[in-house]
């Protein structure tokens, strides 16, 4: 980090921050005690970034906190997702992984029962029209998404880890019975390989190629903290069977090698190369990979990237049954989810993004 | 160099085939743009302001685009990209200045917690800095353009940067936003005063910018102490009033103003109880600018106190 001169910085700042990894860098720069022997001009760019991350972290612990209180009543196991579960464990990513939202796991037969009982907490599905309602609760693997009404978080609770227009069918009973608890607290973390296989589908399936390089990071984590278990090499393919997980996990393993470098032993990499798809595809797949991991971030967006980005996106074509009703089609493509879409060309009141609006953070208060 | 130091051709060149690098305060800013409009308008705005050759580094870089897709033909749009990512897309071709100004606006809203970052604007006399707070449409950025007019050095007319623990204020001169009524009042306060392009907006209605002062833009680099804060409030219907107010109600209602108070953790309350006993803090309702001026000029709020 200190050898890089202020041009590579200049590109770095903007390709990690385009990337969602900005502040992971800031923390470990900061950790390592790295900041003062960087130059003048970048400090300020790591220090904002780490101000943010720490924030961040304080967010997500107190909001498992109410999210642990708000069910307390509740017989039923709370799994942590993602982000959340990375900070409950200590992830070495976790440290400056910036997280717009908690996830959570539920079974999918008590969900209604979390969803009332965060009702009466405090969450509301404010902002979504009865057409987004639908096209969730049809589609998706999650109920619409809750706000706090008066810190203004989010929390998307999840039945499943894979939409129900996908062509894999992940029975979410192994996930929750696998589940571990974390010690002194009400809610759970999926099991080391199942972690590891959510990341994977995550990215793999339905991905947000924009933060690829974010997941990527949190798998290779992953993967030098678990694998310091001797079976557990075992247990993640075993795992990625029995979970019907097996494209996304071989996709993973590979995109790992090929690009993190992350050591995998010679024998996980030959079974799980089987899974992969055949010939013809399976180049195609990588060469999209390719391109969807080029940094952004530099100058102008870069047209090839984003290409490959959005097919990525799409690339578990859905199932016949989902793309022959209207719904799908209308809410699926275009879900121009950060940007500031003004519907006819006219500026939004306040363009700034949601964590600097000052009455916001104001709330974030409470 | 300053940017009104380059040839129209060399400004059109940088923002078409290069990149312009200001900097406003402590921030370089690339700049990239083929829109006509905003060449023009950067070099009306922006003419004080120093130019950076190729610099290594640069904090925003922004380009600023022709919208594609069939919709050129009908209405031209464009956008706005920080650092590669679209912050603000699409809008009408017209409001390019604008939105250049919001963009920017938006980088530095969203990448500088490094500094406790209040919404309002701040002016300086006697190396003692005021800022005026309120909400959009509270007549604070007119009351800004009037103070600068009046003699006050611009520091900033959207964002009070303040150095974490301590009352030091950073300029960025930045041009002042104007809507609707508040462009005919100040063009009359200042005849020979330079605006952008106007534009009408649905939300805001008219807008433009001011250029702002000369002396201002050259002395940003020198720093300011904060040493009051008011709470702007435009009624037409009402005299001229200064309002002191106490520190902890002054605390809460800054907070409500701060982009980042809340980021800033344990950081930023500490910050901001110390410096609402450092300032003199008050509310000012006002129907008459020039009143406003004069109150201001005169009137210290811990004198009234």
């Amino acid at each position: 980090m200190v050898d890089l001169d202020l041009r590579d910085w200049d590109v770095l700042i903007r390709a990690a921050s385009a990337a969602s990894v900005l502040s992971q860098i800031a923390i470990q720069a900061h950790e390592r005690q790295l900041v003062h022997d960087l130059p003048a001009e970048v400090r300020p760019h790591l220090e904002s970034a780490r101000i943010l991350a720490e924030r961040h972290r304080v967010v997500v612990e107190w909001e498992v906190n109410r999210i642990e209180y708000a069910l307390r009543h509740l017989d039923t196991p709370v799994i942590l997702l993602k982000g959340a579960a990375y900070q409950a464990l200590g992830l070495r990513t976790a440290a400056g992984r910036l997280t717009s939202d908690v996830d959570v796991l539920v079974p999918r037969d008590r969900i209604s029962d979390v969803e009332r009982a965060l009702l009466a907490a405090g969450w509301s599905g404010e902002g979504l029209d009865s057409r987004d309602q639908e096209y969730f609760r049809r589609w998706l693997h999650e109920l619409p998404p809750l706000r706090h009404v008066r810190r203004r978080t989010l929390i998307d609770v999840h039945h499943t880890i894979l939409p129900p227009t996908d062509r894999l069918a992940v029975d979410p009973g192994l996930l929750l019975a696998d589940s571990v608890p974390l010690p002194g607290r009400r809610t759970r973390v999926l099991a080391p390989a199942d972690l590891f296989l959510h990341s994977a589908a995550h990215l793999f399936r339905n991905g947000r190629w924009a933060h690829a390089v974010r997941d990527l990071v949190d798998m290779d984590a992953m993967l030098a903290l678990f694998s310091t278990e001797p079976r557990f090499w075992d247990t993640l393919l075993t795992r990625a069977e029995r979970l019907d997980l097996r494209i996304p996990c071989a996709a993973a393993l590979r995109t790992l090698q090929r690009y993190v470098g992350t050591p995998i032993p010679d024998v996980v990499a030959a079974r799980s190369a089987g899974w992969q798809p055949r010939p013809p595809l399976g180049s195609l797949y990588d060469r999209l990979v390719d391109h969807a991991l080029m940094p952004t971030g530099m100058d102008r967006p870069d047209p090839v990237c984003e290409r490959a980005r959005s097919v990525l996106a799409l690339w578990p074509i859905p199932r016949l049954r989902a793309m022959s009703t209207a719904l799908f089609w209308t809410k699926r493509l275009p879900r121009s989810g950060t940007r500031h879409n003004a519907a006819n060309g006219e500026p939004l009141d306040d363009p700034l993004g949601a964590p600097g609006r000052p009455d916001d953070v104001a709330r974030n208060q409470g | 160099m300053t940017l009104q130091q380059l040839s129209r051709e060399d400004v059109r060149r940088r923002l078409v085939a290069e990149r312009l690098c200001l900097r406003t305060g402590p921030f370089v800013v690339s700049i990239r743009t083929p829109i006509a409009q905003l060449h023009a308008a950067l070099e009306t705005l922006y003419g004080d302001f120093p130019v950076v050759d190729d610099p290594p580094f640069a904090d925003f870089h922004v380009d600023i685009e022709h919208g594609r897709g069939w919709h050129r033909w009908i209405q031209p749009r464009a956008s706005f990209a920080a650092g590669g990512q679209v912050l603000l897309a699409p809008f009408r071709l017209e409001l390019a200045t604008a939105f250049f100004e919001w963009g920017l606006n938006g980088c530095i809203a969203q990448g500088t917690h490094h500094y406790l970052l209040l919404h309002g604007a701040v002016v300086e006399r006697n190396g003692r800095a005021l800022t005026l707070l309120g909400r959009s449409g509270s007549g604070k950025s007119t009351l800004c353009a009037a103070l600068t007019i009046a003699g006050w050095r611009l520091l900033s007319d959207e964002f009070t940067l303040i150095v974490p623990g301590s009352t030091e204020v950073m300029s960025l001169a930045r041009p002042i936003s104007l809507k609707n009524e508040s462009i005919d009042l100040v063009s009359a306060l200042a005849p020979d005063a330079s605006f952008g392009p106007r534009a009408v907006t649905m939300r805001k209605g008219l807008i433009t910018h001011l250029r702002p002062p000369g002396e201002s833009v050259a002395r940003m680099d020198e720093p300011a102490h904060l040493s009051r804060v008011v709470f702007v409030q435009y009624d037409a219907t009402a005299g001229v009033a200064l309002r002191p107010m106490s520190p902890p109600e002054a605390m809460s209602q800054i907070a409500r103003q701060a982009f980042n108070y809340g980021i800033r953790g344990r950081q930023g309350f500490d910050h901001l109880t110390w410096l609402v006993d450092q300032c003199a803090c008050g509310t000012l309702t006002y129907g008459n600018v020039h009143d406003a001026v004069s109150l201001l000029e005169r009137d210290d709020i811990s004198d009234a106190a």
